[in-house]
């Protein structure tokens, strides 16, 4: 992550410099001999270039990230190119670039206004992409400040023309009347920092849009253009750095996630083998064969499915409910085989046709025989079952033993543990543990429908790790 | 049948395989992985299967089916690996000779079980009634894992291919539970029919929701053979201890009175 970070700030400081160094070669080019009523001229022009690097950077970091991440970075490179086209139309640029020559002029303004408007959509688009995906207030606030501030950018043109400055002063207004109208009514009021900082936007917009009118139509003066560009690239500016620390702080979740995954996933694995349970399975082999060859070799047998089972779990994660059910049966097969009092499973099943993280099922049936000492009980059982209902499967082992008090010392093994956590972590489900003594325990978990696994991945066994952060 | 099994570490594996093979009727012969040689052999000889250890120092198992395959297209493969293997690593020509996988080190009736695969034909599934119930494939009795799966699968048998519903199920073999208790044991006793049949590779039952239904074909059953006149080793006796038996066992009885006036 820190390396991720480093080069995020680099770029930046590269851009800056860049930046800074286009602004002065602007000045010393264009500013020689220059009087000072040429001033204002002069200066959008500056800002025009200045602009224009800006954009064409923008928009080369975007590309060349988007070969790295997808989606969301799509749309902001959409975004930066509508600007760029956008700014390319200006018509302060146009004048700039051939003088006053009035039918490029009027080309470049009904251009400049159709892209325009491209630009404000996409901006709107995409500020209700982030909105949906994360609705953070203080990141709601923040763009809300800077919309706010952007509306500073406003306050020159008041000077140029009285019917702009009341405009403005007509979508404040609005603005205002809407933060208030979000705050008050119950409605609005859930996500009241989005609709005010979204109701300061809008008129930011209509700011925007009307400066446009009055610029396509010849109402105000030279370099209205360019000023109303600022504000647009503005609000692009803070809705792009909150969505940028939204992918960081993301991508450090994922990362984060997937090690402490590998960390419960390993515990889990070193618990499942446990030398005692296997010796004393080989110590009851060899007393089979002297009884008979063939108990002898099934006993071999299911040791090994046993063991290939636990081998196979470090690179797996989900199997089928009917092949983890097989693995119970091969562990209830092998403990029966050293316990005096055999271990009893009622397979109450209605539906197998899902998946379970590998090993998940075998510590609670273990539990129920350790713990609430299931097989020493006359008619004691230990029942999985699964229904379907309308959300997905319910699945439960429970078992008619001793029980336990579930507030008294916790006698759940570390293998209960490992299994809930490996339940929560892959399928966003922690199993409810119900028991008191003399009541028997019942785990019971809801599995979701999950779309099936692709073809690729059914092939490979489902090695693959899934991520399962937002 | 011929079979040739291939394995580097024939010393360790001999004595078990042929201690099991030698129970069967398969002519068998072991190969160290001496490809030339065992190339010979299939030419020169009609081969039925070859089991071919995966993991080997000179061969692997995959490229060494390869050829084989293509030395004989009737030849049937079972690998026999140590490791996880699974079909999809397989070549399409190889996967589709391949008869089956067996683990080590693997239960004795897995190996029975993909020899008379191999073996092909009819294999019968022979169901026995009278008296006491007991299921044969071949001459070796099936293992229900539970007392009331056998009893549902001998309950199936006299339905003679109607179909079973839960609630008739759950009346002949619960009958005095409540039912939220009987319908999870029904569904436990289905679980472990299932899981059986799979085993011997006998997929005779169709397992819908809450009912089942007997596919007919290659099972013999000395009840369907009387009930059609064919023979009759009735002594008196029908599925004994099961309680169910005594509404057929009445109805025997009159079919077989019927039969002794006759005579």
């Amino acid at each position: 992550m820190k390396a991720v970070k480093g080069k995020r700030i680099a770029a930046a400081v590269v851009d800056s410099a860049l930046l800074f160094v286009g602004l002065v070669a602007a000045l010393a080019v264009r500013g020689a001999g220059k009087e000072f009523g040429d001033y204002y001229r002069w200066s959008v022009e500056v800002l025009t270039i200045v602009e224009l690097c800006f954009f064409g950077l923008f928009l080369l970091i975007e590309v060349i990230s988007a070969f790295k991440i997808s989606d969301s970075t799509y749309h902001t490179v959409l975004l930066s190119f509508s600007l760029l086209v956008f700014h390319l139309t200006n018509p302060d640029f146009v004048r700039f670039l051939f003088g006053e020559q009035s039918a490029a002029l009027l080309a470049a303004d009904i251009l400049h206004f159709l892209f325009f408007e491209l630009s404000v959509l996409a901006v709107f688009h995409f500020w209700n992409y982030t909105y949906k995906i994360d609705c953070s207030a203080r990141l709601m606030w923040i763009a809300g400040g800077f919309a706010l501030l952007c509306f500073a950018a406003y306050i020159p043109l008041c000077f140029f023309d009285a019917e702009i400055a009341a405009v403005i002063l007509f979508l404040l207004g609005i603005a205002a009347a809407l933060v208030l109208l979000y705050r008050r009514f119950p409605w609005g009021q859930a996500n009241a920092n989005f609709y005010a900082t979204e109701a300061l936007f809008y008129s930011l917009v209509g700011c925007v849009v009307t400066c446009g009118i009055c610029d396509a139509l010849d109402f105000v003066p030279y370099g209205v253009a360019s000023f109303q560009e600022l504000p647009v690239i503005v609000v692009f500016l803070a809705i792009y750095s909150a969505f940028a620390m939204r992918t960081d702080r993301a991508a450090l979740q994922a990362s984060e996630y997937k090690l402490r995954y590998e960390q419960v996933k390993t515990r889990a694995l070193k618990e499942q083998i446990k030398p005692h349970f296997i010796f004393n399975v080989l110590a009851a082999i060899q007393s089979l064969y002297r009884v008979s060859l063939d108990g002898g070799d099934r006993a071999v047998a299911l040791l090994s499915k046993h063991l290939r089972t636990n081998i196979e779990a470090a690179d797996t994660d989900f199997i089928p409910f009917e092949k983890e059910l097989d693995n119970v049966q091969v562990l209830v097969d092998l403990e029966n085989m050293r316990l005096e009092k055999k271990v009893n499973v009622v397979y109450d099943v209605d539906c197998t046709d899902f998946e379970v993280p590998i090993l998940s099922l075998q510590p609670y049936v273990e539990n129920a025989v350790k713990y609430s000492r299931v097989n020493e009980k006359e008619d004691g059982y230990i029942r999985i079952s699964t229904r379907r209902t309308e959300e997905g499967v319910l699945l439960s082992v429970s078992d008619n033993g001793v029980g336990f008090d579930p507030n008294a010392v916790s006698p759940s093994s570390c293998g209960i543990r490992n299994a809930s956590e490996r339940f929560s972590m892959l399928m966003g489900v922690a199993p409810a543990i119900e028991s008191a003594p003399g009541k028997g325990v019942t785990v019971s978990v809801l599995i979701k429908d999950r779309p099936s696994p692709s073809g690729e991945e059914k092939q490979k066994g489902r090695k693959k790790h899934e991520n399962h952060h937002r | 049948m011929k079979i040739i099994i291939v394995d580097d570490e024939m010393v360790a594996h001999h004595t078990f395989l042929s201690d099991v093979i030698g129970k069967t009727d398969a002519d068998y012969r072991f190969f160290k992985d001496d490809v030339p040689a065992i190339e010979d052999y299939i030419r020169k000889n009609k081969v039925a299967a070859a089991f071919l250890d995966v993991s080997m120092p000179s061969v692997n198992g995959f490229e060494l089916a390869e050829k084989l395959v293509a030395l004989d297209g009737d030849l049937r493969i079972v690998f026999v690996t140590g490791l996880d293997v699974t079909p999809e690593e397989l070549s399409p020509a190889v996967r589709e000779r391949t008869a089956g996988f067996l683990y080590k080190p693997y239960d004795p009736d897995e190996l029975r079980n993909l020899l008379a695969v191999i073996e092909g034909g009819a294999r019968k599934l022979t169901a026995r009634m009278f008296g006491s119930f007991e299921c044969f494939v071949g001459e070796v009795p099936v293992r229900f894992s539970s007392n009331k799966s056998k009893e549902l699968f001998a309950l199936l048998l006299a339905y003679d291919g109607d179909t079973l519903s839960m609630t008739d199920a759950i009346s002949q073999l619960w009958p005095d539970l409540d039912t939220d208790k009987s319908k999870s044991l029904y569904r436990d006793a289905v679980w472990r029919l299932r899981k059986t049949l799979q085993q011997i590779g006998f997929n005779c039952v169709e397992f819908r929701r809450a009912c089942l239904v007997l596919d007919k074909e290659n099972i013999e059953c000395d009840y369907w053979d009387l009930k059609r006149g064919l023979s009759s080793e009735y002594r008196g006796e029908f599925c004994k201890s099961y309680d169910w038996s005594v509404d057929y066992l009445a109805a025997l009885d009159v079919k077989e009175e019927a039969k002794n006036r006759r005579t």
